[in-house]
């Protein structure tokens, strides 16, 4: 935390851009807290200098460098599977998504009438027909006059 | 860790849709039982100008009204009656008649496939008899009617038959 008032002029003067040099000179060899602040600037300086290093292209160099730029512009661009893979998700999930909303408004069938598939009596002589209605179907079964007189 | 894109997301989420779908969908209706209810009338020819039903026949009224008789009195009504598939389910109607029920499967248009079957006997003690067997598709809300069966004290019996799920 900086709390002597000359510190902004210490890291003006450290980046060499302070016009009282010397005044700042003179502050530093009193002060205490912008001596150590001025020494911890310069480690820092000192560290990250090899950073700092820019790579510069020879001459020499710059055919090759060039070469290396035109050869990647112009190689043709292999198939990307990452794209491949993202379209097949795409359509499956849009498959999907078709049958689930398919499968949840289709819904059941509408509801057939009433239907009489088979009938059959074990009745000696008795006759069995199907009357159909619009309230549902009537099985009538004609039992035979002796079986009606057995049975009152 | 493989980051999520949003074709994953969507794959995932349609899955989860389809899955919820197919569960609502697939879900069984009244599982293993199916309800019905039956009502056995005395339909007999009075010549009354007016035809009089008994009391505890109103639900079928309008079913019965067609019928070429004039009065109908209660035999035996049995409403909500259970009855399990693939088993026999015996509504004892008089000493006469029983009206044996048994579901097979419920249909994916809703109907309700069984066999029926009018068991007789013309003596307590005899062995019954098949007055009457059918297999049918029951609508829901649908009456089916059972009509013909001989009585002892005169007139014939009709059957009602209704299923309410």
């Amino acid at each position: 935390m900086k709390t002597c008032g000359w510190m902004e002029k210490v890291e003006v003067y450290f980046d060499g851009e302070h016009g009282d040099a010397p005044g700042v000179e003179a502050h530093v060899a009193q002060c205490h807290e912008c001596a150590a602040y001025l020494k911890q600037l310069q480690v820092l300086r000192q560290g990250v200098a090899p950073l700092r290093e820019v790579r510069g292209i020879e001459d020499a160099q710059f055919g090759a460098f060039m070469a290396g730029i035109r050869e990647e512009i112009e190689t043709p661009v292999r198939a990307s599977f990452g794209g491949l893979w993202a379209m097949v998700s795409l359509v499956a999930a849009a498959l999907i998504v078709a049958l689930a909303v398919f499968s949840m408004f289709t819904g059941p069938q509408p509801v057939k009438a009433t239907e009489v598939k088979s009938i059959s009596t074990d009745l000696p002589g008795a006759t069995i027909d199907v009357k159909s209605a619009d309230d549902g179907p009537t099985i009538v079964i004609t039992p035979s006059q002796r079986y009606q007189e057995d049975i009152q | 860790m493989t980051p999520r894109t949003p074709c994953r997301i969507h794959s995932r989420c349609a899955m989860a849709l389809l899955g919820i779908s197919l569960v609502l969908r697939g879900l069984p209706a009244g599982a293993e039982s199916v309800s019905f209810s039956m009502w056995a009338v005395q339909a007999t020819q009075e010549g009354k100008t007016e035809k009089s039903y008994a009391a505890g026949l109103e639900e079928v009224k309008s079913v019965l009204a067609p019928l070429p008789f004039d009065t109908f009195e209660k035999i035996s009504i049995q409403k909500g009656v259970p009855a399990a598939y693939e088993d026999d389910t015996r509504l004892k109607i008089d000493s006469t008649y029983a009206l044996v029920l048994h579901p097979q499967a419920k249909e994916d248009d809703g109907r309700i496939r069984l066999d029926i079957r009018v068991e007789t006997r013309k003596k307590p003690t005899a062995p019954p008899v098949n007055a009457l067997s059918a297999t049918i598709l029951l609508k829901p809300g649908e009456k089916l009617k059972l009509q013909g069966f001989s009585l002892p004290s005169g007139g014939e019996m009709v059957i009602v038959l209704a299923t309410s799920t």
